[in-house]
């Protein structure tokens, strides 16, 4: 970093800032790789210094967690809000077509979770005609309903798909994704899934509750992957 | 099976029909089974115990090995389904139900309460309603959206402009000075064959005047073999004398118009004023046909002072 002067270091630190925003829209993990070939450019040694620094500012001015992804998804990164959200006070508004999205995503991750945190492609599909959604139909709403689950959300690591090897017909797992775990906790969905169904005491899901209580006991031991890098 | 002869080949002569309803229906359960097998395994549901009392049933039927292979296969199936609810059953596992939550959604958001077989139905309001309550469970960043566009985008849009609106413009320039610039040209092309000549009658008229030192004009000017040429001459002639290099004048002794080139010495000496009045002097010289016979014959012009040009457009001969 030395070798550049301070207004060059502003320009692309604030560049990279800008990037992150704008491709944050499509939601799709951004890549080291991608901020080096367009950002960065020559610069691409000063990595480390301005990801800490981007970071900085999104924390800074705009709430925003810059959250780099691990095994699979190692170098890149998603952008996770961290303004405490409250139901209450919730101020944000989506169009209706996310809504519907996000309606469909509580299903599918709460079928996941309550099933035990990973259920096969053909048992989440059979859950979804409860639903009316079928894989081999346009749906009303969603359209292409095995697009947005198999691509789009995968893609966007709110699910992860892994084939399972030497498996005929090939068996896939489903599992939350790694942004579902920075977004949002396993206890927030449990509440939320006995909201629904009218039980006031979370504690009757026995095994689900016991799975919360795990992953917080681990939580706590470990310290935050927000704003961490490389 | 009976163990009487008799008895058995009685019953062995089974009606084909009878036999290929039996496999159908024993193949409608398989499948069911296999379609249904998450519903089977809930432990709140008897449903693999009601499959296994039809599939009882059916095998009242079954005569020949075909269908008992069948029978064989469903109640593989349901010992295995059997086998998976019993695990359900003993763990601690509460059950999560897609088909309760789904109706749970329907009646919490939707119009009216779902009775718990009824098919579900999950409009788009509904869906809607579902992922507004659960947005605060999330920690999303809204997306930022530019309203002209990110910056990637931006210079792109202007750059296509600029070009459309330069390159109308240059059309139309082009469009209004190309026949400008063609009659350019031609004029061009006129004039510098003018300016060609001019100075090679020059040249003439002033390597004559070092040796002859008088040049009476038409003599100079006249070819005798070609009117067209004395009247060309006369042209380039009248522009030399135009632009003060050449003066015409009239000799005292023989009262006949000479020329002579204006050479630079003389040009000095002569004052601005002078100049200029020269300069004002105008003369129309006409020149018939007829006129330049006689000239011809007055001044016995043999040979023409001013050589033909080589490459002529017109020939007066």
């Amino acid at each position: 970093m030395s070798s550049l002067e301070a207004g060059e270091r502003e320009r692309l630190i604030n560049d990279v800032v800008k990037y992150l925003l704008i491709l944050d829209q499509k939601k799709i993990p951004i890549k080291k790789a991608d901020i080096n070939k367009h950002v960065l450019k020559e610069s691409s040694k000063a990595f480390p210094h301005v990801i800490r620094e981007a970071a900085k500012r999104l924390e800074h001015l705009f709430g925003i967690s810059l959250v780099e992804l691990e095994d699979k998804h190692k170098g890149s990164f998603i952008l996770v809000n961290n303004l405490e959200l409250d139901k209450d006070s919730y101020h944000l508004t989506w169009s209706e077509e996310e809504e519907c999205k996000q309606g469909l995503l509580i299903v599918v991750l709460s079928i996941i979770f309550m099933s035990g945190n990973v259920v096969t492609d053909s048992q989440l599909w059979s859950a979804l005609k409860k639903f009316g959604v079928d894989q081999d139909q346009t749906h009303e709403v969603f359209g292409n309903v095995k697009k947005l689950i198999t691509q789009e959300w995968a893609r966007q690591c709110y699910l992860e798909l892994t084939t399972l090897p030497n498996t005929d017909p090939p068996i896939v797992e489903v599992r939350w994704g790694q942004r579902v775990h920075q977004e949002t906790t396993k206890r927030k969905i449990l509440e939320y899934v006995s909201k629904i169904h009218g039980i006031e005491d979370v504690s009757h899901w026995r095994s689900q509750f016991a799975d919360v209580q795990k992953s917080e006991r681990a939580e706590g031991d470990q310290p935050t992957t927000s704003s961490q890098t490389t | 099976m009976a163990a009487n002869d008799d008895a058995e080949f009685e019953t062995f002569d089974q009606d084909n029909d009878a036999r290929r309803r039996i496999r159908s229906h024993y193949r409608t359960l398989i499948q069911d089974l296999q379609d249904r097998k998450d519903d089977l395994i809930n432990p709140e549901s008897e449903e693999l115990e009601e499959k296994l009392d039809q599939i009882n049933e059916e095998f009242q039927n079954v005569k020949r090995p075909r269908e008992a292979v069948l029978d064989s296969a469903s109640v593989n199936m349901i010992a295995n389904i059997g086998r998976l609810k019993a695990q359900a059953l003993s763990t601690e596992f509460v059950r999560f139900s897609p088909a309760e939550f789904a109706s749970r959604i329907s009646s919490y958001f939707g119009c009216r309460p779902i009775a718990h077989d009824e098919e579900v139905r999950i409009s788009a309001n509904t869906w809607a309603a579902l992922g507004r309550s659960a947005a605060p469970l999330f920690a999303s960043t809204p997306p930022l959206n530019l309203m002209l566009g990110s910056f990637e985008r931006g210079p792109r849009a202007v750059r296509e402009r600029q070009p459309r609106t330069q390159r109308a413009q240059d059309s139309q320039n082009q469009r209004e000075t190309v026949p400008n610039q063609l009659t350019n040209f031609n004029d061009g092309d006129k004039c510098e064959a003018t300016t060609e000549e001019v100075d090679r009658v020059l040249k003439i008229l002033k390597s004559v005047f070092r040796k002859r030192k008088k040049i009476s004009f038409f003599e100079f000017v006249i070819n005798p073999d070609s009117f067209g040429h004395s009247v060309e001459n006369l042209f380039y002639v009248s522009f030399l004398v135009r632009d003060g290099l050449a003066e015409i004048f009239i000799d005292e002794d023989l009262q006949i118009p000479m020329i002579r080139p204006a050479d630079s010495g003389r040009r000095n000496a002569v004052s601005e004023e002078e100049r200029s009045r020269q300069r004002r002097h105008q003369t129309v010289i006409s020149l018939t046909p007829g006129d330049w016979k006689k000239l011809v014959t007055v001044y016995k012009v043999r040979q023409a002072q001013i050589p033909p040009r080589v490459s002529t457009n017109n020939g007066n001969r």
